[in-house]
């Protein structure tokens, strides 16, 4: 385990020594199309390094645009591969309402993704803070987990893989965010596993028949 | 338990997301309940039979939207406690942001911590015997 970060409440304005900002933080440094992809590839390729370096009290604005940006994206990919499929049913189906239907929810989905990938953070990053405190491994409080259940949606860019972007995207974005709280709570990995797991099972519990359905449709469509 | 002054406004201020959140969904199953449809059954309990600590989650949610409590503790105890403490948490919040002599913050001494601790891990097992009982046969 690394030695983490002390918790100190209230924001600062700059990360405390020994601490890195995120490129996504530092933009004007970095313009902001090189600060999202170092962003995304330090995310993604080298998460141990890119949490147990980053400082926890500068508010979550930043990391809640990012999973914004990143949750955008990730919905205009999902809509291409939905128009792609639906293009090709073209050659043998002749209802153009069932044809149409899911790349017109996948559009509304992309319309709407600002919204849906702010609830979705809120969402994901509170159950987990209450599973990782439920276990004793909340240290540094809410923006910590925020922090790497945010940054975790860079994973969503594996969308853009066609026919199996679903599910790379799934299990890369869980794998991160596993490594992620592990060392910004400088908690054992056991507890960030169960905070990061037990929520994707009963979100698959409650919602695996429409995951697995559209997953099943998607695969049909292409 | 110890009251002191507010130290960090992130707690407080979270409550707004999360509100925004409950009233959007409780708009949106008022508005148009058919909603659920889209929710198929607990995979879980479909493939080994056991309910789960959400099984009766979306009937909850829409009593809750409703307003009506007795159903929504029937059919999810853990939403409902949920949902009672985020209503008191936004109550708190929306007071304190108006009022900012009323800004405090709850410091659980270690021990406290370990018993809120227990007594949310109760709710979660407590209620996952319950939806087993609930939806036994």
């Amino acid at each position: 385990m690394s030695s983490g970060p002390e918790y100190n409440p209230g924001y600062e304005s700059r990360p405390p020594d020994g601490l890195v900002l995120p490129p996504w933080e530092e933009r004007h440094r970095f313009g902001f199309l090189n600060a999202l992809y170092q962003t995304v590839k330090q995310t993604l390729l080298s998460p141990s390094d890119f949490f147990s370096r980053m400082p926890t009290q500068l508010g979550p604005a930043q990391p809640l645009l990012f999973a914004i940006v990143i949750g955008t994206i990730s919905a205009l990919f999902n809509w291409m591969w939905s128009l792609t499929g639906a293009s090709l049913e073209l050659f043998f189906e002749s209802d153009l309402s069932d044809i149409m239907r899911a790349p017109l929810l996948a559009g509304l989905g992309f319309v709407l993704s600002p919204v849906l990938a702010t609830i979705a953070v809120f969402l994901s990053a509170g159950v987990s803070h209450l599973i990782l405190t439920a276990v004793g491994g909340n240290r540094l409080g809410f923006e910590a987990t925020f922090r790497v259940m945010a940054y975790a949606e860079a994973g969503s860019v594996l969308l853009i893989v066609p026919i199996c972007g679903n599910v790379l995207s799934l299990v890369w974005t869980a794998l991160v965010s596993i490594i992620g709280l592990a060392k910004i709570h400088d908690t054992d990995q056991w507890r960030a596993v169960v905070a990061v797991v037990v929520p994707i099972i009963v979100c698959l519990s409650m919602c695996g028949g429409v995951f697995l359905f559209g997953l099943g449709a998607g695969l049909m469509d292409r | 338990m110890k009251l002191i002054p507010e130290r960090n406004r992130l707690p407080r201020l979270l409550a707004f997301p999360y509100l925004a959140i409950a009233a959007l969904t409780a708009l949106i199953l008022n508005l148009r309940p058919d909603v659920l449809q889209l929710v198929m059954p607990c995979q879980l309990r479909k493939l080994l039979g056991l309910a789960c600590p959400t099984c009766g989650g979306s009937t909850a949610a829409v009593a809750l939207a409703r307003l009506d409590l007795l159903t929504a503790l029937r059919a999810n105890p853990l939403l409902t406690v949920a949902a009672g403490f985020l209503a008191l948490w936004a109550t708190y919040a929306t007071a304190a942001t108006l009022q900012p002599a009323w800004r405090r913050e709850l410091v659980p001494s270690a021990r406290e911590k370990v018993v809120l601790r227990l007594l949310g891990m109760a709710l979660i097992v407590g209620t996952w015997v319950y939806e087993i009982w609930r939806l036994r046969g």
